[in-house]
């Protein structure tokens, strides 16, 4: 149907129909491109975005059998999960009502984290006397301690066979540019670390939430060393 | 309504579809971001209406009496007399207890690796109790007992090399004690500067602890408790922050003109006196000391230089060095001081070498440069050692070969062996440093032993240049790794950060036969890299041999090469010569020629020379572990000789104990670690790792794109369709 040509769009009438056309290609084309960019945006983001939980899924997996390399050997020849990696598991943290232990591995460092919980350097070993600090994601392997609840237990498996089972004594939630934890007890204690509030988007916020506890029973062979790691 | 329809389907006009479109474009492209950001902006509320009521503040763990909560600020005071190259550094700290109950007090001290403590005072308000040195068990009985009793008592006991912990037991509640540590050392003289560097703060360590024999047995095991181990302080130290001052005021007695005099770490004032007699503090008013000076000289009327801080108090986060520099060609070339107690004269011979400036490099080198990226480099130290190794790389030239060896729990190499200095492989090497990261933990020796084992290629001089924090433990080990499996190499370490553990650079570089260099701050990298790498292309000095009275106890045994700017320091004993003063000639060579000095020993200011050299002995005992001296031996010998000295060493310990009991022995007592100050620049009481990762906002932001996407998709030919009705 042709459109109806009008005495006040001299435009229309006098530019040839071809140059409407071609702009309206034009535009169509931005569009598509437009359109092209913010999906492929979209998606990369999704992506990025699923992908850090499947990775720190998927390490668990490696990380398992690195743990039973490392258990076979009593303990004493640390196994890498992945041949690159410069780290290794050095316990293992079984939380109330998970379904499988997590792995955690040496040095709490961004890419160490992004794996697995991991053991703060220069923290106590489980089990010996001090604090052990093991920190975790909040969204992947520490979204389970929003759950916890004092008095709850927790176990904690060195690779020589000990188990240490933890109570928690208290629940904390600090402002990490003012607080340090103090490593240093007459006994042993676990403080578990990971990022507050559980739902929050933001990256890079302030606050911790602290999840402390006490020994209150060992199993296994061998008896606590006081190095730390 | 009905014409406005038929308008809206028949008869739009061209331009105002496109208006429209555009507009309705507008419309959904800030309605998304307003979506995105109204997103945001809930999330970023919600985490920050945090009540901090719930326990937010600084975490501290408690021992079961809530021993560890009071620990007050330390007040340190020190004073420090230079007499030539000798120095005795007074260390007056006033532990205070703000709490209501009795608290015994630990800290661990940081002192020059070459310390030699020989003095404690400890002051009751007016009252002084001086001070007894006794074997380290002995003493730590007699500590325990006046602990127990409820009497006030300090134990100053050496934990290893260069740190030493006072313990203070019973401080009555609202009082304080003072208690003064005094100790010896030498002044530093390198490429025309003296230096004397104050320690402050120390480096956490990593690593486990020595052999049971080596370190665990200096840890005391026979009091009721332990009273206090290294690792537990240290922690102590990571985890508060405590605001510990100090006022240092020194006097320095040069004995010889001087271009500049100045402080490094902590600004200091600088004044200048003439001496009026003898103001240097006469610290210590040694048994027999009017026989100590053997013959006495006048001493010319010289200058005196007073230095004080320019803060009241500074805080105890980063050593002061304080430096002073002899006009040239006033240094003399070789001096002797002396020092005779009963029928022994002690004698502390320096000699400077010779003026290099007509030697030149001739052999190409191989070097392995060795860095540190452990996680207690990260911050600044990371940053000056990686200027410090980019300056290394760019003094070699196309006749050399080099590696670069990185370590933290790992070692690897950026080179499977040692390569050709090409442009292409320099290139490669300076991406490969500016990637360095710090992160994980100090495995030092395997990356000592992957740098000794590098494949050499003849003809070259093999250089090791290490550049580490040193925040090591296991030391002996390590000591032993290089002696070892040195060859024909060298081994110069670079000591990085505020508080690097000098002990271990300077020994390290001792049983590697290099040389020791500190870099305190990034300003400082081309400076120091230059004058080291002047060493490192000649040793100006070889062969020493010194014509010494008969029966001399020379320490240290074998002379080492003296490398360009850097003295040669020995100390002996003899049996005295009350009529004759000491005459000796130095014979060695120097740029291949021989060469000789003659020395006449002058009697020192400072009394103390015996001191020094019966720190050195105990230096020399201990390092022959490394060689395989039985343990026994070393510690009976250390033992004779620290008593005998009234020196603190691993095997002794000084010990004091005020008579009368303050403390009810119902009542109980509290301990309080009392943590150092951590050294400036360094990240590792930063505890708390960050926890979160992006990924539930990148899923949110992904969603809200493409939500965009699809409105932008179903914007657009909706209105086309509406536009063109077929």
């Amino acid at each position: 149907m042709k459109r109806p040509l009008r005495g006040d769009m001299p435009l229309a009438i006098t530019l040839p129909l071809h140059y409407d056309l071609a702009i309206r290609t034009r535009q169509r084309r931005w569009r598509r491109i437009a359109i092209g960019i913010l999906v492929l945006l979209g998606a990369t983001l999704l992506l990025a975005g699923f992908w850090m939980p499947a990775k720190a899924e998927l390490a668990q997996h490696l990380l398992d059998r690195a743990w039973s390399d490392t258990a076979a050997s009593g303990g004493g020849a640390a196994a890498r999960p992945w041949p690159w990696a410069d780290t290794w598991p050095v316990a293992r943290l079984t939380l109330p009502g998970a379904r499988k232990p997590l792995n955690v591995l040496a040095g709490a460092s961004g890419r160490n984290l992004a794996f697995a919980p991991a053991l703060m350097d220069g923290s106590a070993a489980p089990g010996a006397h001090g604090v052990t600090v093991i920190a975790g994601h909040r969204d992947t392997h520490f979204r389970a301690l929003a759950e916890l609840a004092v008095g709850d237990v927790f176990a904690l498996e060195r690779p020589d066979g000990a188990v240490y089972q933890y109570a928690v004594t208290g629940l904390d939630v600090v402002d990490s540019e003012r607080t340090e934890i103090r490593l240093d007890a007459d006994e042993s204690i676990v403080v578990l670390v990971t990022c507050w509030p559980f739902e929050a988007v933001t990256v890079g916020g302030k606050w911790r939430y602290l999840v402390t506890a006490h020994l209150v029973s060992t199993a296994g062979p061998a008896p606590a060393r006081t190095t730390s790691f | 309504m009905r014409k406005w329809k038929a308008w809206w389907q028949h008869g739009m006009p061209q331009s105002v579809c496109d208006e429209l479109e555009h507009w309705v474009r507008v419309v959904l492209t800030v309605g998304a971001a307003l979506l995105v950001f109204a997103a945001l902006k809930a999330q970023l509320a919600r985490a920050a209406e945090f009540p901090t009521d719930v326990g937010a503040g600084t975490l501290l763990f408690q021992t079961a009496d809530g021993g560890f909560d009071n620990a007050a600020p330390l007040s340190t005071d020190m004073r420090i007399s230079v007499a030539g190259v000798v120095a005795r550094v007074r260390v007056a700290q006033r532990f205070r207890n703000p709490g209501t109950s009795f608290v015994e007090a630990v800290y661990v001290l940081p002192l020059p690796d070459d310390a030699a403590v020989d003095r404690l005072l400890m002051q009751i308000g007016e009252r002084v109790v001086e001070g007894e040195i006794h074997e380290r068990v002995q003493a730590e009985r007699i500590y325990a007992t006046a602990r127990a009793a409820g009497q006030r008592a300090s134990l100053v006991r050496q934990t290893s090399a260069n740190l030493f912990t006072t313990a203070v037991a019973n401080i009555p509640p609202g009082e304080s004690i003072d208690i003064t540590i005094e100790y010896l050392q030498t002044a530093r003289y390198d490429a025309g500067e003296f230096s004397l560097r104050i320690p402050m703060t120390l480096t956490p360590r990593y690593g486990t602890p020595d052999t049971p024999e080596a370190l665990a047995a200096l840890l005391s095991a026979d009091l009721p408790e332990p009273i206090v181990t290294i690792d537990s302080v240290m922690a102590a130290a990571a985890s508060s922050t405590p605001k510990h001052e100090a006022t240092v005021h020194a006097v320095l007695a040069p004995g010889m003109p001087l271009v500049s005099v100045g402080a490094r770490g902590h600004d200091m004032r600088v004044t200048r006196e003439r001496d009026q007699g003898s103001s240097l503090e006469s610290a210590k008013p040694s048994p027999g000391s009017a026989a100590a000076y053997g013959v006495r000289v006048a001493p010319p009327p010289a200058e005196l230089y007073v230095l004080d801080t320019v803060l009241p108090r500074v805080p105890m986060d980063r050593d002061v060095v304080i430096a002073w520099r002899p006009q040239v060609g006033v240094a003399p070339a070789v001096a002797a001081l002396t020092e005779t107690r009963g029928d022994t004269t002690y004698a502390l011979l320096m000699i400077l070498p010779p003026s290099s400036a007509h030697m030149s490099r001739s052999q190409p080198r191989e070097q392995i440069l060795v860095i540190d990226t452990s996680g207690s480099m990260a911050g600044e130290s990371i940053v000056q050692a990686k200027a410090a190794l980019k300056d290394a790389l760019g003094r070699l030239t196309s006749a050399d070969r080099f590696n670069v060896i990185q370590f933290n729990s790992y070692t690897s190499t950026l080179f499977p062996a040692p390569v050709p200095f090409t442009p292409q492989n320099y290139a490669q090497a300076l991406r490969y440093v500016d990637g360095l990261v710090a992160d994980n933990g100090t495995e030092i020796g395997t990356a000592i032993r992957t740098a000794l084992a590098q494949p050499a290629a003849t003809g070259y001089l093999r250089q090791l240049v290490f550049m580490t924090d040193g925040a090591v433990s296991s030391e002996t080990a390590l000591f032993q790794i290089i002696a070892q499996g040195l060859g024909d190499a060298r081994l110069f370490t670079i000591g990085i950060g505020s508080a690097p553990n000098s002990y271990f650079m300077r020994k390290a570089a001792q049983f590697g036969r290099g040389t020791y260099t500190h870099i305190g701050s990034t300003g400082e990298v081309a400076e120091k890299m230059q004058a080291l790498f002047a060493k490192l292309e000649r040793v100006a000095l070889s062969d020493v041999l010194i014509d010494w009275p008969d029966a001399v106890e020379l320490y240290p045994h074998e002379i080492p090469d003296v490398y360009a700017g850097e003295p040669l320091v020995v100390t002996a004993s003899y049996p005295a010569t009350p009529d004759r003063p000491l005459l000796t000639t130095a014979f060695g060579r120097a740029a291949g020629l021989p060469w000789k000095q003659t020395v006449a020993g002058v009697p020192s200011e400072l009394p103390g020379i015996s001191t020094l050299w019966a720190r050195r002995k105990i230096e020399h005992l201990i390092d022959s572990r490394v060689a395989g001296t039985p343990e026994d031996l070393i510690r009976k010998l250390v033992v004779d000789t620290a008593l005998e000295h009234h020196l603190v060493s691993p095997y002794t310990s000084l010990v004091a104990v005020d008579k009368t009991p303050v403390r009810p022995v119902a009542a109980p007592l509290d301990r309080n670690d009392v943590a150092n100050a951590p050294p400036a620049g360094s990240q590792w009481q930063a505890a708390l790792p960050r926890t979160a990762t992006p990924a539930p906002l990148l899923r949110i932001v992904g969603a809200l794109v493409l939500l965009l996407a699809s409105a932008v998709a179903l914007g657009g030919p909706g209105l086309s369709a509406l536009r063109r009705p077929s």
